[in-house]
């Protein structure tokens, strides 16, 4: 049996992907948009099903990817060719950065033709696992594909924003970021995202040379979200550029402090 | 078999169809290790690797040991644990000439078998002939050169032989303008061969530790006065930035004040660029100058560096490798003093998201008078797969063709030497058959050497640009000297700079590629100097032709 989401939680959904993973703001707090993403209805529909679905959405909606994986693999050993099944696993492989696993599940769950609850975010985190492996054509189609059935999908067009920036097209960028901007909510919920969408338009802005205009949205950016560690490394740059040391160098103990408060360590190997 | 990652990058690369009318030409390498006469495996302890100290493998030198007027090439090698200073030996290849190479280890007096990783090459000692620094675990080594294909261990008298570091890199320039090349040495972290350090855990998976937990290493410089090195490192300011786990170091004029800075690659730490102040004292000034970190403020895992003048404003600009998950950036000269992280404007970023990087080079390939860019790749941890790290161990090459404004990635399937999957460190680019193209030598962990013969086939789209300099004595090769052609009203720049690709030098012959001529009259071509204290001379040049422009000490051809 179907089940269809209201047109809300689609819109929740939508929002709900924003900055998973995204443009390397790696300070971002993935549980949330997972849990969101998922959605907290414990009913969870496919064509081919499985009675530990809601289980694995529940670890994932709290963070824990590498069980929600275990779970995701179990379910998947009994029902092989359940396409949310691997859409979830898709999602937790990405969440633990393993992009180049994530892809093909996320692919296979969409080849599947099944009628899944969240099938139309597919295309969201498939975009940032190509992303993420350099595929940039594929990302930019998939996000393009995303936005086209979830046109309120923010993070998607800041996915698009981010591509654009990559392959130097900076009004294309400008135009993605600022429709990613009018898509978010401006509550205090809103302020990581737009926070992140601020610091690309700051990248655009300092591409051409609009170096008052980088630094103001930076600025913005970095009293929007002030754990957004990249933007204070930024901000520190541009204040260089000014020729004002001072505020750079308040600027990286900044970033510095944020990395330490949102608890992000460097990933290579510490013995 | 190509994993479905690199794959599907390779898929959405540039095709190569040559011969179409107005293409430009395409970059075309041969494979010629077979022929080649060097068949030597390198060692860096066992295979596959448990220690951060075997990770690195060992280098590769550019070396006119005979004074026969061609490069010679110089491999360190590294050794074991159970016997750091028992390995199996650096050897020596003396060139040839077209592409064939003799193994003249034996002769050379090169009894080295120290684990060993980069080496630096100059005139040291002003005797015209070139001298052979090489970076070890332990001390460093000095052989000075004689002329005609040995060497003798000059380390002690030279004042070498006392550090007990792991260094990695060398970079010989003339930093206090007293006319011979001073050394600076990259050095990496502490590590004890008795002592290796304990497993780590990357993204779950047990793999080598580091270089993050262990302590790094100072970088030192020595100063050279008349062949006798003196230990600077204290005093020259260099110590005022965090000691760091350097593993490169590109020598040249980066702040446009006429001194030659020093700009180094730190492993998961910010790069450092040391502002020459004169009086060989220098200052850190990477962060302000913005190429400490990328435009996120994010440091890197520098590994390979690349100098080249990507954005034509005839000041250097660097390209840094770095680890998987991660991409290479490019440090584009902004304002003055100032960089900015091109990356993504120039298309050099998101190719390399896959690959570990380590030796880079800007070179024009294809001849078609801009630079394109040679990277060599392969992981550090036996572990990599594209499922566990997105990134395989072994890995192919990364080779981008300037096409306009951007750089675009090359795949071409006759040319399998390109998509082979190795574990690649080191490199040296040079025309090392004197046919006007720039061949390349490449390194690879427990890998055997790869000799790869460019095959560009015209004539006189080149010119090649070496330098003699006679007013000092002791840097005949102008180490610090800019080089600039133009020709048709444009110009290209390039540098000789002391440092290289990653634990190699770079070729001290300047190869420009200038296309075929647009119009019935050709051109004229136009050669000028800016040597290392700011003396320019100008000469004409001829295409398809090496020259040599030399300073005498009465400066009787400046001009410009």
């Amino acid at each position: 049996m179907l089940v269809y989401r209201p047109i809300l939680t689609v819109a929740l959904l939508a929002l709900a992907v924003t900055g998973l993973g995204c443009g390397g703001t790696g300070a971002s707090a993935p549980n949330a948009e997972v849990t969101s993403a998922i959605a907290s209805d414990q009913v969870v529909t496919a064509v081919v099903g499985h009675p530990n679905l809601p289980v694995a959405a529940r670890l994932l909606r709290s963070g824990q990817f590498l069980d929600a994986e275990i779970v995701l693999r179990a379910i998947l050993r009994e029902a092989p060719d359940c396409a949310r099944a691997k859409f979830l696993l898709g999602v937790a492989v990405l969440k633990q950065k393993r992009y180049a696993q994530a892809r093909p599940l996320l692919d296979e769950s969409l080849a599947s033709r099944q009628e899944f609850a969240d099938r139309v975010q597919v295309d969201h985190f498939l975009g940032w696992s190509c992303y993420y492996l350099g595929d940039l054509d594929a990302a930019k189609r998939a996000f393009q594909s995303h936005v086209g059935h979830v046109p309120s999908a923010a993070d998607s067009y800041f996915g698009l924003g981010v591509i654009a920036i990559d392959e130097d097209r900076i009004a294309d960028a400008q135009q993605a970021l600022e429709r990613s901007l009018e898509l978010l909510p401006g509550t205090p919920e809103g302020a990581r995202d737009r926070s992140k969408s601020l610091a690309r338009l700051g990248d655009c802005a300092l591409r051409l040379d609009k170096v008052e205009d980088a630094l103001a949205l930076y600025e913005e950016a970095s009293q929007l979200w002030s754990d957004h560690y990249e933007v204070w490394g930024k901000l520190a740059r541009v204040y260089e550029l000014k020729e004002r040391p001072a505020d750079a160098e308040a600027a990286r103990e900044k970033q510095q402090a944020a990395l330490k408060r949102t608890g992000r360590v460097p990933e290579d190997a510490v013995p | 078999m190509m994993s479905a990652t690199l794959a599907s990058a390779r898929a959405m690369v540039l095709l190569v169809s040559p011969g179409v009318a107005g293409d430009p030409p395409p970059i075309r390498f041969e494979d010629v290790t077979a022929s080649s006469g060097i068949d030597f495996t390198s060692t860096s302890g066992v295979d596959p690797s448990t220690q951060i100290v075997e990770v690195k493998g060992g280098g590769v030198a550019l070396i006119d040991s005979d004074q026969d007027g061609d490069f010679d090439l110089f491999f360190p090698n590294g050794a074991t644990l159970a016997g750091p200073n028992c390995g199996p030996g650096a050897r020596l290849y003396e060139n040839l000439g077209s592409m064939k190479f003799r193994d003249a280890t034996a002769a050379s007096g090169l009894d080295h078998h120290a684990w060993s990783f980069g080496s630096a090459v100059g005139d040291v000692d002003s005797d015209g002939f070139d001298d052979l620094y090489v970076a070890c675990l332990g001390p460093d080594r000095f052989y000075r050169g004689l002329g005609d294909g040995r060497f003798v261990d000059a380390t002690e008298q030279a004042g070498f032989g006392r550090d007990r570091d792991f260094s990695t890199s060398a970079a010989l320039a003339d930093f206090d303008g007293d006319g011979d090349l001073d050394l600076y040495v990259t050095n990496y972290l502490e590590f004890d061969p008795l002592h290796p350090v304990p497993v780590a855990h990357f993204r779950g998976i047990g793999v080598i530790g580091g270089p993050r937990g262990l302590v790094p290493q100072p970088d030192r410089l020595h100063r050279n006065d008349g062949g006798l090195f003196t230990d600077v490192s204290e005093v020259s300011g260099i110590r005022t930035a965090t000691a760091s786990f350097g593993l490169n170091a590109l020598a040249a004029d980066f702040t446009g004040d006429g001194r030659v800075d020093l700009f180094v690659g730190n492993d998961s730490m910010p790069n450092f660029l040391l502002e020459n102040m004169g009086g060989l004292k220098f200052r850190e000034i990477g962060q302000r100058a913005g190429c400490a970190a990328t435009i996120d403020g994010a440091s890197q895992a520098s590994m390979g560096l690349a100098l080249g003048d990507v954005n034509a404003d005839r000041r250097p600009d660097v390209l840094v490798t770095v680890f998987s998950d991660d991409t290479n950036t490019l440090f584009a000269s902004g304002k003055p003093g100032f960089f900015d992280d091109a990356s993504s404007r120039y298309g050099v970023g998101v190719p390399s998201r896959s690959f570990c990087g380590w030796a880079a080079a800007f070179a024009d390939l294809d001849h078609d008078a801009d630079e394109d860019l040679f990277v060599v790749n392969g992981h550090v941890y036996p572990e990599a797969t594209a499922e566990r790290m997105n990134s395989e161990y072994r890995q192919p090459k990364l080779l981008m063709r300037r096409d306009g404004a951007r750089f675009v990635t090359v795949a071409d399937e006759s040319q399998p030497w390109l998509s082979q999957p190795r574990r690649d460190r080191s490199a040296v680019f040079a025309d090392l058959d004197h046919d006007g193209d720039i061949d390349a030598v490449v390194t690879g962990l427990n890998e055997s050497v790869q000799v790869l013969a460019n095959r560009h086939d015209a004539i006189d789209d080149w010119v090649e640009v070496s330098l003699d300099d006679l007013k000092t004595a002791g840097n005949r090769r102008g180490v610090g000297a800019r080089i600039e052609l133009t020709c048709d009203g444009r110009v290209q720049t390039r540098w000789v700079h002391g440092g290289g690709p990653f634990q190699s030098n770079q070729s001290s012959v300047a190869h420009f590629g200038i296309g075929a001529p647009a119009a019935e009259v050709d051109p004229p071509i136009s050669i000028t100097v800016t040597w290392p204290d700011g003396e320019t001379t100008t000469e004409t040049a001829t295409r398809g032709r090496a020259m040599r422009i030399r300073r005498l000490p009465a400066a009787i051809n400046s001009g410009g």
